[in-house]
């Protein structure tokens, strides 16, 4: 059933692709601009939305809950305070300590809001939603006291931590997007297994799937991709809670076409909310992650309240 | 060879054995229900059959393999297992859960192959949801959705169909009704536990029954003698003339 | 009835202030310009200047002043922005402090505005218009026919004045024209693209590395790159300051912008 909608994802990431390059106050014609200006930022935008639109319908797949996604997790959170604690102690953004640093920090904030979750008993949308807000707001706390505390530096940190993508180091955006892709292809490889954890870690097991491995397998593959799209844009909410929820429409809810189509549209959508807070209030320039926040903030009360008149 | 075989099973959540010492087997085409006070081990039995729990004590065999030292995509191919409720956010249609069922049989990479999709279609016809194959689960009603469920544990293709209250949320024709799939999956060779929660449903086409009576005690023989209400009345503490007992 | 009479009797006249707290670095700089650094007795954390200003209790700042701390000082007068926490200055005031809170400086004209409110607070009107007059007195005398387009980075990431803040004056008097002055805003992230299509002649960078800079896409093809006028060496603070050190700063940065290359 999905493979008659990829031309729909291809059309809709081209036309997302297009409005990036061709949105700009230089217009259509300095050649220049698009290549060199244009092209990289555009490769960036799509490089993360790709990892976090991957990231949220993973995380939606393998714990079964559907406002899952690495903003609301705390995932986010943690990569962006392990990214800025690297930055303060000097560690380059390309080093291979600060991509694992990052990870772990995705990791650990993950692991904890699901162990606080799980505390409460059973596993419940609710309980981990809030256990997520909890660890996100202590880490977004800690990174305000290191920022307000450390001085000069802490302007453009400041706004790596609101997320954007002005500044894009290419170093960054190739090994990120290789971490992407691969985390993306082994996703892809067990869609199976995500598709019998949709139907609960029990069900699964039943099923031939291993559910305690497979938790850690995916919570792994989508904090990779996270974290690796931190390091590129800081933290950009939402992409991956909104991008599953809007292609599973299209590709019904199956893992198959699901997470291969939230990537791309992941990936579309970034590049358009980019373009739009570049172009919309030249010559000043509206961060991403600002403009996902302004469109996904609603999108998440919206599925609040879906979810809660279904359970009446 | 006996589908399944039990002895000595013991288990416990506490320092009191929910489960002690528990032996019986099934044979292919035997239909067995289980019945016993809530709380009594009933839906922990099964767990601990599917390896999903272990054992303090004692040996589960399927098809002569010991349950817990396989793992589960092994074990997904020896047992199949009916859950008494499961719910999803998402809208998978009646035919991608039912090949679901097929998990453990498919290779990782690819997609389902035609003998897949054919296990899958026996088992819609089986269970009679052929007419909504393409419908979302999730817009079915309790029954219909057991069904999807029923046929899902087909698709595995095993010896062995465990299932957990199967009967429980649904209305008198659909109780009788998936007690009559039941019966006739154990007909052509299936063996077949379940889970009941009304000892008048085990009237309908069970031949073996396990009947818990609390603290670890139990009586497992054919349906006729276990379902006496005399036995009955003892394991769940009521009066004999209830009723609530199948006469 | 009679204590109070005394008290009011004995003070000695004309009133001075003489425990000052400062919610602003350049309103400290300048008080000590005055002469009255030694009637602080509390200033902002972000006040560093003149070294003498860090061994001064340190009282919150500008957005967050510690109310609790500034009671305690018992001063006589705040300065604190107007513009900057108004609910901060109410609270202060019902509690019986007396609160100066001045107006954002958005040209010179009105650093020197400041200036003197703060000397007439003080009681030190003559020392006022000196300093007014010494600070004025440091401005390049003629600007040029042709200012060079400037862009000024105050943060990395694009931050830069808009024609609201008195940097842009700043940058004017010292013969320059910031590219984005004709912006009615303070401070603003500017699109990089809008940078490349303005094409400045001068870049003042406040923060970051003339390194970071010029490896952004096309950077390198700046006029202001070809024509070496990547600025690094102002002073961050005494530029980014509405206070007294900015007009030496000013100096400079005409001397960097005049170089003929």
């Amino acid at each position: 059933m999905s493979k008659n909608k990829f031309p729909v994802f291809i059309a809709v990431l081209a036309a997302a692709c297009l409005f990036s390059l061709a949105a700009g106050p230089a217009g259509c014609s300095n050649l220049d601009i698009i290549l060199n200006l244009r092209l990289p930022r555009t490769l960036a935008a799509l490089a993360v939305g790709a990892g976090l639109g991957l990231a949220g319908a993973l995380f939606q797949g393998v714990l079964k809950n559907p406002l899952s996604d690495p903003y609301i997790l705390g995932t986010s959170s943690g990569a962006t305070a392990a990214a800025v604690f690297c930055f303060l102690a000097g560690i380059e953004r390309t080093s291979p300590v600060f991509f694992l640093s990052v990870f772990a920090g995705a990791f650990g904030a993950t692991f904890l809001s699901y162990w606080l979750a799980r505390l409460a008993g059973r596993l419940s949308d609710a309980a981990l939603v809030l256990a997520g807000v909890a660890v996100s707001a202590f880490l977004s706390a800690l990174v305000m006291l290191v920022l307000t505390s450390s001085g000069a530096r802490s302007f453009s940190l400041f706004y790596f931590v609101l997320g954007g993508l002005y500044s894009v180091q290419p170093g960054v955006l190739a090994v990120s997007s290789l971490i992407i892709a691969a985390a993306g292809a082994v996703a892809m490889g067990r869609w199976r297994a995500l598709d019998a954890m949709a139907l609960g870690s029990e069900n699964a097991y039943h099923l031939g799937i291993e559910p305690e491995r497979e938790r850690i397998l995916f919570f792994t593959l989508a904090c990779a991709a996270t974290s690796a799209a931190v390091a590129i844009g800081g933290t950009i909410g939402f992409v991956g809670l909104m991008t599953p929820h809007i292609v599973r429409r299209l590709t019904g809810p199956s893992a198959r076409g699901l997470v291969p189509a939230a990537a791309l549209g992941g990936a579309a959508m970034l590049a358009a909310a980019d373009a739009a807070g570049r172009s919309l209030f030249s010559p000043a320039e509206i961060p991403a992650g600002i403009v996902m926040a302004l469109a996904g903030a609603p999108f998440f009360m919206w599925l609040l309240w879906k979810s809660s008149r279904g359970r009446n | 060879m006996p589908a399944l075989k039990v002895s000595g099973l013991t288990f416990s959540y506490g320092p009191r054995p929910l489960i002690q010492d528990l032996s019986f087997e099934l044979r292919p085409g035997d239909f067995m229900c289980v019945l016993g006070p809530n709380g009594s081990g009933k839906s922990t039995l099964l767990r601990l059959l599917t390896g999903f729990m272990k054992p303090s004590s004692g040996s589960v065999r399927l098809g002569g393999l010991e349950a817990a030292s396989i793992g589960p995509g092994r074990l997904a191919r020896l047992a199949a297992y009916v859950a008494s409720e499961t719910a999803t956010p998402y809208d998978f249609s009646v035919r991608e859960t039912v090949l679901l069922g097929r998990t453990a049989r498919a290779g990782f990479w690819r997609g389902y192959s035609a003998e897949d999709g054919k296990a899958a279609d026996l088992a819609m016809e089986e269970t009679g949801i052929a007419p909504f194959a393409e419908r979302s689960i999730n817009t079915l009603s309790t029954g219909e959705r057991q069904l999807v469920f029923i046929a899902q544990a087909l698709a595995q293709e095993t010896k062995v169909l465990l299932l957990d209250e199967p009967t429980s949320h649904l209305d008198l024709k659909y109780k009788s009704g998936i007690m009559a799939l039941l019966a006739r999956l154990a007909g052509r060779g299936l063996a077949v536990a379940a889970v009941l929660h009304e000892p008048a449903v085990a009237r309908l086409g069970c031949g073996k029954a396990l009947v818990f009576g609390g603290g670890g005690k139990y009586s497992f023989g054919p349906a006729a003698v276990a379902l006496e209400p005399e036995r009955l009345a003892a394991a769940y503490g009521i009066p004999p003339d209830s009723p609530l007992l199948p006469k | 009835m009679l204590v109070p009479f005394l008290l009011t009797a004995a003070a000695p006249l004309p009133v001075q202030a003489r425990r000052v707290v400062s919610l602003m670095p350049s309103y400290t700089e300048i008080i000590f310009e005055l002469g009255a650094g030694k009637d602080l007795v509390g200033v902002s954390n972000f006040c560093n200047w003149p070294p003498a200003a860090a061994k001064i209790d340190k009282a919150g700042d500008y957005l967050r002043p510690n109310i609790e701390k500034i009671y305690s000082l018992k001063p006589d007068v705040v300065f604190a922005g107007a513009w900057a926490d108004a609910s901060s200055s109410k609270q202060l005031e019902s509690m019986g402090v007396k609160v100066v809170s001045l107006p954002e400086e958005k040209n010179a004209a009105d650093i020197f505005a400041t200036v003197r409110l703060i000397a007439a607070e003080l009681g030190r009107k003559r020392e006022g218009e000196k300093l007014a007059g010494k600070l004025a007195g440091m401005m390049p005398a003629k600007l040029p026919d042709k200012p060079l387009k400037v862009y000024l980075e105050a943060d990395t990431g694009g931050w830069t004045p808009g024609g609201n803040s008195f940097l842009s004056d700043a940058v004017r008097l010292a013969g320059g024209k910031n590219i984005f002055g004709g912006e009615k805003r303070g401070y603003f992230q500017a699109s990089w693209e809008e940078v490349l299509l303005l094409d400045p002649e001068a870049v003042i960078l406040l923060s970051g590395t003339e390194e970071e800079f010029l490896s952004r896409p096309m950077a390198k093809g700046l006029a202001a790159a070809k024509a070496g006028r990547i600025i690094t060496g102002l002073d961050r603070d005494a530029f980014s300051r509405p206070g007294p050190r900015l007009f030496g700063e000013i100096k400079k940065l005409a001397a960097f912008l005049n170089v003929k290359k």
